[in-house]
């Protein structure tokens, strides 16, 4: 089957990934331009006996090869010579996104031009006369509403049409230009390549550039504006018709200096707590679901099939147990996903650029940096995923390295277990002051990286402020399903490797009765000098840090297995019938929950269980008050979590996300050290 | 004056711009802010104006407003 490499090309916010989300549906597939953080969206489809592949380029305003994501839409066009070109334009603003299409004709491929956003322009009084349109540019004109997929269909066939005619497209310039084009070698050259070969001949460019006496640059794009002009004046009809405009109206509201800031608190609280409270009790039952039912089955299942004692533990408690935890992660990306991209398409996160920037810009950082980093508060994960909404390479790097500093519920586990022992006179003095110490070591970071490798100014800041519009909901579930996968095939496979090796370190030699004998002990042991200047001194817990690379809270859990040398794992009574009956009540329950979660106004995710008291006597013993702070310390800052790990590596790539961890753990250490010391002096 | 000076709710003409072949310059160009085209100061922010274009809305810092001339 022959395949038609297509080109999405289109200024921001016209659409193209609700267009393309229309025509592949779930086919949709995103990830990363080679070697950049930028994402890649793309779409194989069967039509017409053709396979149609569709490369979302990104959205640009023009063909400059300079700032990054131009320079991949043109390396893309001019190398991977796509069969067709498919230029969304949002026809409300036509004569600006014509500019972009000018320069796309210029490539000389088959090109369809799809005028999407047909309704609000007809309410604009804007009419469009498209034959005349497809007659001047020989071109196919589609006209769609994105938000409903009206039109979307006729998309297709339009390509396929202008693939079989090898339709050249026509664009004209002044006579003299024209002239001059014509005099260049290169038969069957584009007029991309005219112009290229007409900037390298200095002998055929001076003359040109001193008769208008301005450089040929300047000269081709008022070639190009006018081309525009004209073209608009043929085929636009503008009639002017008076209404409210609903984003003016809201924006006095959402970007007023004052008012701006309760709305952007709101929009923020009612994020978090929809994202964080909605998934936790779903979090929660799929845990338990996985280790108290599935892993318990599948060992009944595998020991009655005869299968060794030790596959069998490994079987139910590292593999479906390593499921388990990657499935764990599904509710929370999911939400917080599907929440994110609907600020972004509803035009929200942009606004919060500008309102944010005044603070945010003397961090360095953009406006919009401020979304994640809160977002970190609630979950590193999604957080961290959410920076695919920004724009440059260096801002989102710099905010994907801050986030992980931003102190979430996992640690806040660890801290009131820690607390509810050493510091019982003021908690919430600790607790904020290492909520306060994250967002330090975060805003340190940013500093350290912009003085040493990301150098230069603050990028300008250059962008469009869309309408509001209502994403339409096909699209929504469609985006944050396709990113979901991604972070199953990515990084939860890596979560699952790395968790069924530190299963294997806590587990080997099999005979090992306790964690002491195990790999895991041997390796907390040796660590112990490494640990002891900053307070933490016993086996035990170094050990217990090695478990909790999984997620920071199982260092409670691993203490309680280590502290109290119980059997980690063991299976008592198990009922599978029973099991699987409670464990489908305590769906019944989750679901309960997470919509009750929605009715109540304080958010849950930050309230912590209290742990057993036998433990706590035991902590009591291997810590003082100091070394407790310090190794509260070390929790909050070394990047002990193999999720962030996970998409670190699949947002930053695998070198930078090494060299992070390493830089964390250098970080915690030293961090802890002056804790340890500072509060050894001041607690005694 | 160029745009830095433009007050709030205060429309401009665009009269020209500043270093056309810098690529950001070059971009507002293609933003739509051209020689001859009026548009309105929506908002300041610290260092961001808003600007109302046509049926566009668009954010520029105060330095890259430095490069556009106004009348």
């Amino acid at each position: 089957m022959k395949t038609i490499l297509v080109a999405v090309a289109g200024n921001p916010n016209v659409g193209k990934t609700t267009i393309l989300n229309h025509i592949a549906g779930t086919d949709l597939k995103v990830g990363n331009w080679p070697g950049v953080t930028v994402e890649k969206k793309e779409a194989l489809v069967e039509f017409m006996g053709y396979r149609i592949h569709l490369v979302d380029l990104p959205g640009v305003y023009t063909l400059d090869p300079v700032a990054e994501d131009e320079r991949i839409a043109v390396s893309f066009l001019e190398k991977q010579n796509p069969d067709v070109i498919l230029n969304i334009v949002e026809t409300p603003n036509l004569e600006r996104n014509l500019f972009l299409t000018t320069e796309l004709l210029e490539l000389g491929r088959p090109t369809v031009l799809v005028l999407n956003m047909w309704d609000e322009a007809i309410k604009q009084g804007i009419e469009v006369d498209t034959d005349r349109m497809k007659e001047l540019l020989n071109v196919e004109v589609v006209k769609t509403v994105g938000r409903t997929g009206e039109g979307v269909e006729d998309i297709l066939p339009a390509v396929v049409r202008v693939y079989e005619e090898g339709r050249v497209p026509k664009v004209t310039y002044s006579p003299e230009i024209e002239g001059v084009l014509s005099q260049l070698s290169g038969e069957g050259s584009s007029k991309r390549e005219l112009i290229a070969i007409l900037e390298n001949t200095p002998e055929k460019r001076k003359p040109v550039e001193e008769k208008a006496g301005k450089p040929l640059r300047e000269i081709l794009d008022d070639e190009r504006y006018a081309f525009v002009h004209g073209l608009s004046a043929e085929v636009m009809k503008k009639r002017s018709i008076s209404r409210k405009d609903v984003t003016d109206a809201l924006d006095r509201v959402v970007l007023h200096p004052l008012l701006g800031f309760p709305v952007f608190v709101g929009v923020v609280y009612i994020t978090f707590k929809i994202a964080f409270d909605f998934s936790t009790p779903f979090v929660d039952w799929v845990d338990s679901f996985m280790v108290d039912f599935l892993g318990p089955s599948a060992g009944l299942v595998l020991k009655a099939l005869n299968f060794p004692d030790w596959f069998v533990r490994f079987f139910s408690e590292a593999v479906v147990g390593g499921v388990g935890f990657v499935l764990t992660f599904v509710p929370l990306i999911g939400t917080l996903y599907l929440l994110i991209t609907l600020l972004e398409m509803s035009g929200y996160i942009p606004r919060v650029a500008f309102l944010m920037d005044r603070f945010m810009h003397r961090l360095g950082l953009h406006g919009r940096s401020v979304i994640p980093l809160i977002m970190g508060f609630g979950c590193n994960v999604p957080a961290i995923i959410a920076t695919r909404t920004m724009e440059s390479t260096r801002d989102k790097i710099l905010v994907t390295m801050m986030i992980p500093f931003m102190s979430c519920p996992a640690r806040l586990v660890v801290f009131a277990f820690f607390v509810s022992i050493f510091f019982r006179e003021n908690p919430a003095l600790v607790i904020t002051f290492l909520y306060l110490l994250g967002i330090l070591v975060a805003v340190a970071t940013a500093f350290f990286l912009r003085k040493a490798v990301y150098r230069g100014s603050l990028s300008h800041f250059v962008m469009e402020l869309p309408p509001y519009r209502f994403p339409s909901f096909k699209t929504l579930i469609t985006i944050t399903w396709v990113h979901l996968k991604d972070f199953l095939y990515r990084a939860g496979t890596l979560i699952f490797g790395a968790s069924v090796f530190i299963w294997l370190l806590l587990n080997t030699p099999p005979g090992a009765g306790n964690i002491s004998e195990s790999l895991a002990g041997k390796i907390g042991k040796v660590l112990v000098p490494v640990f002891e200047p900053i307070g933490i001194d016993n086996w035990k817990a170094t050990t217990s840090l090695i478990p909790a690379f999984l997620a920071r809270e199982i260092v409670i859990s691993s203490m309680g297995t280590i502290y109290t040398a119980e059997e980690a794992g063991k299976i008592g009574e198990f009922n599978p019938k029973e099991e699987f009956l409670s464990q489908m009540e305590s769906l019944g329950t989750a679901v309960r929950d997470a919509f009750v979660s929605l009715v109540t106004l304080r958010i849950a995710a930050f309230e912590v269980e209290e742990e057993e008291e036998g433990l706590k006597d035991l902590i009591r013993k291997d810590f003082t008050p100091s070394s407790a702070l310090s190794f509260m310390t070390f929790i909050l800052i070394y990047t002990s979590c193999l999720g962030t790990f996970a998409v670190l590596v699949r947002e930053i790539g695998r070198k930078r996300a090494v060299l992070f961890l390493g830089y964390s753990f250098v970080a915690a250490w030293t961090v802890s050290f002056v804790v340890y010391r500072v509060s050894s002096l001041v607690l005694q | 004056m160029d745009l830095r000076s433009v007050d709030l709710g205060q429309e401009f003409t665009v009269k020209s711009l500043k270093a056309r072949d810098l690529p950001l310059v070059r971009k507002l160009t293609a933003m739509g802010l051209r020689e001859g085209k009026k548009a309105r100061v929506l908002l300041k922010n610290g260092r961001v104006i808003l600007l109302r274009l046509d049926n566009s809305r668009l954010i520029i810092d105060r330095d890259l407003a430095g490069y556009i001339e106004v009348a």
